[in-house]
């Protein structure tokens, strides 16, 4: 299995007003094809900004990122923004779906940008292919004020997964859900995971999240070298 | 482009109240003030045509007399000596009253003058009903309005000294000092005091005057219009929110900063392209009412459009710029 992202020896800072805010300093991770990984660490250890460079969100303040082998952590945002529309998925605890557009339209955005030339008849059809394997057949309308958490969170999966990326970032997923549509979305996650040759890392609180996973890594142990355990795959 | 346009349009069409007020405001914005640029514009050629007739420029010089029972004259010194000072910008009309009692009075113009008010008519006698009135109202010779017959006639070489009206023309006021002028002139005629007046038409003043008035009218619907936009931009603030999040979250999925701009452009032409559109057949239609209002305002207006266009994007990709990072979305 290749690694699809390396993380070598990364820093990140925030600067305000002048100030630098350290996140975390010379951390180190590698995620291979096929990896389904669960990220824990407390509140503000960094987790999400991880996920963000690691999704070439933001950029590392030091440090070396490469995606499928090829470094990226030098490119201008622009070259970023491409390379998230084609390799990358994104999943947030809010769900981050537009509330002026329906659930077709806002699956439909990545496939819409992409510099790929996809006719309009092609995106829908690839669109409510996606539907039916989030199952919400019936919803293709709906606009996302009219559908329940676990509803949403199924159109974010969808979202993030219509373009195949090779990687997918979960941000939290199921932390806006009770536990009956959390499970739910987690099983989905599963699902997509087995169907394909996909990368998953989801940053999480919750302790059953790492049931469905196949590598536990908490935040701090990436701080120090090679300091992380590995969990059978369930 | 084409996905950006038609998102553009499906949102402005799900917020279509707002769109329509929106527009609506705006179609008054240009039309108020393309309407009062093309006023501004239309007294402007007015100014022009007239000012190429008589001169901007155009001075009379009297002599004037404490003592009403004399008659204010001019030598042939003076004359002369203002000749050699402004040559060829020295116009003469002298009066002959002799045949007033018969209902008819003579102006004698030399041929400065008479080019001026002749229009460069080939005869050298001309009525007063055939000189342009503005002309006359400007300079407005002695006795001409109780007179029933007026006549112009021209002449190289006119009698001194009494009666006698002397104008300059195309001096700016850089190019004249009244005083200086005045004593040279007082001088030659033994202390007698003379007058220099800017000689400003009728017609000219009220154009200057009506001119400012649209100026002030048009200062007002700017600032009123400001606050209009103002207003609006608070009130579409609201929406800006929504449209930095759908921003960010184009751009999280693939939309370069090129992509953000153009479908915000796309976003600001649904607020203001109708009531461009609007307006502009408006004008359009008014254009027998208002020809110079619509043929220089349509460009004013096209800028205006343009303008407006990017400085309500510039709010957008500046919050925006704040909220890319995804986790304030």
């Amino acid at each position: 299995m290749h690694p699809v992202i390396e993380i070598q020896n990364v820093s990140k800072s925030f600067v305000d007003r002048n100030i630098d805010s350290p996140v975390f300093e010379h951390l180190n991770l590698t995620l291979n094809q096929r990896d389904f990984v669960s990220l824990y660490g407390r509140s503000g250890s960094g987790k999400s900004t991880l996920l963000h460079i690691a999704g070439l969100v933001e950029h590392p303040s030091e440090g070396i990122v490469k995606l499928n082998g090829r470094q990226v952590s030098e490119l201008e945002e622009n070259e970023y923004a491409q390379i998230r529309n084609q390799h990358i998925g994104f999943i947030y605890q809010d769900f981050k779906l537009i509330d002026d557009m329906t659930i077709l339209e806002n699956i439909e955005i990545p496939l819409a940008l992409s510099k790929k030339k996809i006719t309009k008849s092609e995106r829908r059809q690839r669109c409510l292919q996606m539907i039916k394997e989030v199952e919400l057949q019936g919803k293709e309308n709906a606009y996302p004020s009219q559908l329940s958490g676990g509803q949403k969170q199924r159109t974010a999966i969808a979202r993030a997964l219509i373009n195949n990326p090779s990687l997918l970032l979960a941000d939290e997923p199921t932390g806006n859900l009770d536990f009956q549509s959390a499970e739910n979305i987690m099983k989905l996650l599963n699902r997509m995971y087995e169907k394909g040759s996909m990368t998953i890392m989801i940053a999480t609180h919750d302790d059953y999240v790492q049931q469905y996973t196949n590598k536990m890594i908490r935040m701090e142990n990436l701080l120090k070298e090679d300091d992380r355990f590995e969990k059978p795959v369930l | 482009m084409r996905y950006l346009f038609a998102t553009a349009c499906r949102a402005a069409k799900r917020s279509l109240k707002t769109t329509l007020l929106i527009n609506l405001q705006f179609v008054f914005v240009f039309l108020f003030l393309t309407v009062l640029m093309g006023m501004v514009s239309q007294q402007n050629n007015n100014l022009k045509q007239i000012d190429q007739v008589i001169g901007e420029n155009a001075w009379l010089v009297q002599p004037t007399l404490n003592d009403k029972n004399k008659v204010p004259s001019w030598n042939r010194q003076q004359v002369e000596w203002l000749e050699q000072k402004f040559p060829q910008k020295v116009g003469l009309l002298q009066a002959d009253f002799s045949e007033m009692d018969h209902g008819k009075m003579t102006y004698a113009a030399n041929s400065l003058l008479w080019d001026r008010i002749s229009n460069h008519h080939d005869s050298s006698e001309l009525r007063a009903s055939d000189v342009d009135p503005d002309i006359m109202e400007i300079i407005n010779p002695p006795g001409w309005r109780n007179a029933i017959e007026v006549f112009f006639l021209k002449r190289d070489s006119l009698t001194y000294p009494t009666q006698l009206s002397l104008y300059i023309f195309d001096v700016n006021d850089k190019e004249i000092n009244l005083s200086e002028l005045s004593a040279e002139l007082s001088e030659m005629a033994d202390g007698q005091p003379f007058q220099i007046t800017r000689l400003i038409g009728a017609q000219r003043q009220s154009i200057v005057i009506e001119s400012v008035y649209t100026k002030v009218i048009l200062v007002f619907v700017i600032l009123s219009s400001i606050l209009i936009l103002t207003s609006i931009m608070s009130f579409i603030m609201v929406r800006f929110l929504s449209q930095s999040r759908k921003l960010a979250i184009f751009h999280l999925y693939g939309a370069t900063r090129r992509d953000l701009a153009i479908f915000v452009l796309f976003s600001n032409l649904m607020l203001i392209g109708p009531a461009f559109a609007a307006s502009t057949v408006i004008l359009i239609l008014c254009s027998s009412f208002l020809p110079v209002a619509v043929a220089s305002s349509l460009l004013g207006s096209f800028i205006l459009f343009v303008f407006i266009a990017f400085i309500l994007t510039l709010p957008v990709v500046h919050t925006n710029r704040s909220t890319l990072k995804i986790n304030t979305i």
